[in-house]
């Protein structure tokens, strides 16, 4: 079997990291290391994961951002195999297990991903419930919510340090323009939770990325188009 | 519905279906515009002075485009009666004059996978208003 390298960035997420921790550690697939990478975090963060002592790795860093934080994390790691979990999300007890069953039968895949369920978090108070759509039906996850090839991340050269909050839709555009295989597991393994904001800039923080990664994605498509001709 | 001008180029995604556009040129020009609050005749003088152009030329180049925004939603007329002096934004005026809109919908799965985790956030993940309770 091979070895699972599980990367949990965070910022400030004192509150939910246990419990994704702990989903990364109840895995039935083993075996598994879970690296928690602390972006200069001034909360509990730090201590949460150092509590964890051999049980996980913790580290630290000055902040710089989920997508250093995780190429950090993933530079520290042994595992074949790897896989990114958010601080607020969690994760199903086979979720591993169901994905890297399909990348060792299918060599030929780059990476495995399971379908996204979203669920309220339970401390969210009910006219603030009533507010928030309907969950969905679950979804397929972007590609760093599955499991990859390292091989994969490398030819990716990991995730995007310059943006900060669409460095997962920025890593998908770039696995799709490289053309790299996924398979989806249609089953609802990865948990995604809505919960309140902490800082009131960030969707408009969250916006403007976005639109930076789409820039560079269609940047990309222009340049492997060549030269547009002259009307 | 998102807004950004990034290097002159405009992009604006809409969140709702994952579409988005690319506005250069002309089209920045003319965005640059309506965000500054000019009417279709503050418009059509601020390019024809810009652009070196008669305003005829501009406007003839000018109404399809409009069109074209508010088929697709990007931009709806309001009553130009608020008062409030409009902007006037820096034209890049690379001419002659021309105003496209390039529609994509090759990164809609992407966009709308985007996760967004926090439910204070405006506009998202709350319903559209008509399905808000009591409303």
């Amino acid at each position: 079997m091979q070895l699972v390298s599980v990367v949990i960035p965070v910022f400030n997420g004192d509150k939910y990291l246990a419990e994704a921790i702990d989903s990364a550690l109840e895995q039935t697939y083993s075996p598994v290391e879970v690296i928690v990478v602390d972006d200069g975090s001034t909360d509990g963060s730090g201590q949460i994961a150092d509590g964890y002592r051999d049980a996980i790795t913790s580290i630290h860093q000055e902040r710089g951002g989920n997508g250093a934080a995780r190429n950090h994390g993933v530079s520290v790691s042994r595992g074949e195999l790897l896989s990114f979990l958010d601080a607020d999300d969690r994760w199903h007890p086979t979720k591993l297990a169901r994905e890297t069953e399909l990348l060792a039968a299918r060599p030929e895949l780059s990476g495995a991903r399971s379908l996204v369920h979203e669920f309220i978090s339970p401390e969210i108070d009910e006219e603030t419930r009533r507010r928030i759509r309907a969950t969905h039906d679950a979804i397929p996850g972007l590609h760093h919510y599955g499991t990859m090839r390292r091989e994969a991340f490398g030819r990716l050269g990991g995730f995007s340090t310059d943006l900060q909050l669409a460095v997962g839709v920025d890593f998908s555009a770039r696995w799709a323009d490289l053309d790299l295989s996924s398979e989806l597991v249609p089953e609802p393994l990865v948990e995604r939770r809505l919960h309140k904001a902490n800082n009131w800039t960030r969707e408009a923080n969250r916006h403007s990325d976005l639109a930076m990664a789409v820039k560079a994605s269609l940047e990309r498509r222009r340049k492997a188009a060549g030269p547009e001709p002259s009307a | 519905m998102v807004h950004e001008t990034i290097e002159g180029e405009v992009i604006v995604i809409d969140l709702a279906t994952g579409t988005y556009f690319s506005l250069q040129g002309g089209a920045a020009d003319v965005w640059a515009l309506i965000a500054a609050g000019n009417s279709t005749s503050e418009m059509i003088s601020a390019l024809a002075a810009a652009y070196r152009e008669d305003a005829a030329s501009i406007e003839s180049a000018l109404e399809p485009f409009l069109t074209e925004l508010q088929a697709e939603s990007l931009v709806t007329v309001s009553p130009n009666d608020d008062g409030r002096r409009p902007g006037v934004p820096d034209l890049k005026a690379t001419g002659p004059f021309a105003a496209r809109l390039e529609k994509h919908t090759d990164m809609t799965e992407l966009i709308l996978l985007d996760p967004v985790h926090d439910v204070d956030s405006i506009g998202w993940p709350n319903l559209p208003a008509d399905q808000k309770p009591g409303t």
